[in-house]
């Protein structure tokens, strides 16, 4: 039922654990992205998908078939490189044709087949042009069209828009969504961007240091992280330290009175709770919240569509505050701070 | 200035001997004639250069075949270790290429090591002959000519990225057609330079047949030099080393031409 499935994989440089038991699996047509800081596995765990790398515990399967020991070249798995990998001693249409000729498909085939994939991309007639003519964001589409053409099962997709620049990057954010859709292929793309992976994914499986941190839609990973480290590496967000004293208490440090949370499976231990800036009600006359507290304003930042404001909540809980700019509100003036317990997470910590 | 005086000149002083300067240092004399040139063919020249091309083609087609896998080796080794190896590689530099091929004389003479070796463990009864033969003429140029190939093959192929033959992997192409379709044609440019680098020295060569060969590898060179300093015939020699050059020229123009004009256009 999954088209790529990985379980408990590890993968180890020397004494480095590259990939620490990764276990996930990609459904058949879906755009999945491994997200997380570089150094945390995903290009790896990417390259023992494509079979560059061998896994050294684990079971990798594409498809039915448990595709450990299939060479890359059998795998029918296409792939976009980071930097490209363009044959620069080919032209545009010998680079996108290279893996039909390599099937022997025949000549006026691919001749359409090559011609069919540069409309897909944007670059129809871009045939005889060497690959140094062309600008990173014409490369960057002969390097998908190229991976594409074969029309394989799933197509990996190592931060194919690293290079390029914002305005690019966002145009081209939106043509493989669309490119994505129009073929029905399955994506498997690595970013370190969680804008990108955000806007462009149905799952994302977020990485650090080898390990999957979470796996689930862009809006449980925003909305309810399992961990400090999603927290805080998608968006922004206030972390609260403290434990929980009920099953729908949390006794926040620098608070005298605990915030009410929603009803906890486990109670009592130690736990951070996670807010996002932008569920965050301020203002004086702010009331119909679950939690309200008194705060005073610290510092604010005009940032056209939103205000950032720094207020201390309590006994100075320091609290980041995305608000309306029609709220008025002035440094150093008493105000109320309030949120929902729906928009708040708890986070439980992990046992040391 | 420099190439003037040590390069045009000498070569200058050359030709007009191939084309009948009787003397340039006491009574300036020229009568031109194409005589030398006419001798060239109704002597053994032809016949020495043909064995000195020959030669030249074999030890440039076996460094190839020795050095292609042994700098492909070294370029895919990482850090310190691929050091070593280039340091292995360039160490023979150190010593004159004269010494270096009388060490070839010690290790094939009949009193060398190899036989001395074999003759001790009684796998033979008589020493072998192993110099004085084309046999030893042509390791000889191979042990000598071997760095001149793999330093430009191993420069072009620390130049390839490894990704494009992972990319080759991705698009189906197994290990051998990767190598035909892309470290091939990408290596091309240091194919080209080692082996001129190889060739043409290989084909004007004296001091290693003179050293190593016998009367049946008697090469261009040592045509050459035995015209020039032993039968002092100038106007003979000049005529065979004009030819000489001319044809080296003509075979690395052509060369040049047809071979590796792919990696140009890559450029």
């Amino acid at each position: 039922m999954f088209e790529v499935e990985l379980v408990d994989v590890v993968k180890c440089f020397g004494t480095v654990t590259a990939v620490d038991h990764v276990s996930l699996g990609v459904r058949k047509n879906e755009f999945y992205s491994f997200l997380g800081p570089s150094g945390c596995g995903k290009t790896t765990t990417l390259r023992i998908i494509a079979g560059f790398e061998d896994p050294d515990e684990g079971t990798l399967s594409i498809g039915e078939t448990v595709a450990n020991d299939i060479p890359p070249y059998k795998r029918n798995v296409g792939m976009v490189f980071q930097h490209l990998a363009l044959f620069p001693h080919m032209s545009v249409f010998d680079n996108i044709a290279f893996g039909l000729k390599m099937a022997k498909v025949r000549k006026n085939e691919i001749r359409e087949k090559v011609e069919r994939s540069l409309e897909l991309v944007g670059l129809p007639g871009f045939e005889n042009r060497r690959i140094h003519q062309l600008s990173g964001g014409q490369q960057q589409r002969v390097g998908i069209a190229r991976a594409m053409v074969k029309q394989p099962g799933v197509l990996l997709l190592d931060e194919p828009l690293g290079p390029l620049d914002l305005k690019i990057r966002q145009h081209m954010q939106l043509e493989l969504k669309r490119i994505q859709k129009q073929v029905g292929t399955t994506f498997i793309y690595v970013t370190h961007d969680q804008g990108e992976a955000l806007t462009m994914s149905d799952n994302i499986a977020v990485m650090n240091a080898g390990k999957v941190e979470q796996i689930g839609t862009p809006r449980e990973i925003y909305d309810k992280p399992k961990t400090q480290f999603v927290a805080n590496f998608i968006g922004e967000t206030n972390l609260l330290e403290g434990k929980l004293s009920a099953s729908a208490e949390f006794a926040c440090k620098g608070l005298s009175n605990p915030v009410k949370v929603e009803d906890q499976e486990q109670s009592l231990g130690e736990a951070v709770l996670s807010i996002r800036p932008e569920r965050v009600g301020i203002g004086p006359d702010l009331n119909g919240l679950d939690n309200l507290l008194d705060a005073k304003v610290e510092d604010i930042v005009y940032q056209g569509s939103h205000v950032s404001v720094s207020a201390s909540v309590g006994n100075s809980l320091p609290m980041k505050i995305r608000a309306n700019p029609t709220v008025p509100l002035k440094v150093g003036e008493k105000t109320r701070v309030g949120w929902n317990t729906a928009d708040a997470t708890v986070i439980r910590l992990e046992k040391t | 200035m420099y190439l003037a005086v040590f390069f045009f000149a000498p070569f200058a002083i050359v030709v007009f001997y191939s084309l009948g300067m009787i003397d340039i240092l006491r009574h300036f004399k020229f009568e031109l004639t194409l005589s030398y040139y006419a001798d060239f063919f109704s002597s053994v020249a032809p016949q020495v250069f043909g064995r000195s091309l020959l030669v030249a083609f074999a030890t440039t087609a076996a460094c190839l075949l020795l050095g292609y896998p042994m700098s492909y080796y070294i370029a895919v080794k990482s850090g310190r270790r691929r050091e070593t190896l280039m340091l292995l590689v360039i160490i023979p530099f150190w010593v004159s290429f004269l010494l270096r091929t009388y060490a070839l004389m010690t290790i094939l003479d009949v009193n060398g090591i190899i036989n001395v070796t074999l003759l001790s463990l009684g796998l033979i009864s008589q020493p072998l002959n192993l110099m004085y033969n084309m046999q030893a003429v042509l390791l000889g140029m191979i042990y000598n000519y071997l760095p001149f190939m793999i330093l430009p093959l191993y420069a072009s192929m620390e130049k390839l990225d490894k990704s494009l033959l992972e990319a080759a992997g991705s698009l189906g192409a197994g290990p051998a057609k990767s190598f035909v379709h892309v470290t091939l044609p990408l290596t091309m440019s240091g194919i080209g330079a080692g082996s001129i680098l190889v060739f043409v020295p290989s084909v004007g060569e004296f001091i290693i047949p003179q050293l190593l060969g016998g009367t049946e590898s008697f090469m261009v060179g040592n045509l050459v030099w035995t015209l020039f300093l032993k039968a002092r015939n100038l106007w003979f020699g000049s005529a065979v080393s004009i030819v000489l050059i001319a044809l080296v020229v003509l075979m690395v123009g052509l060369y040049m031409k047809y071979v590796t004009k792919g990696e140009e256009m890559a450029i």
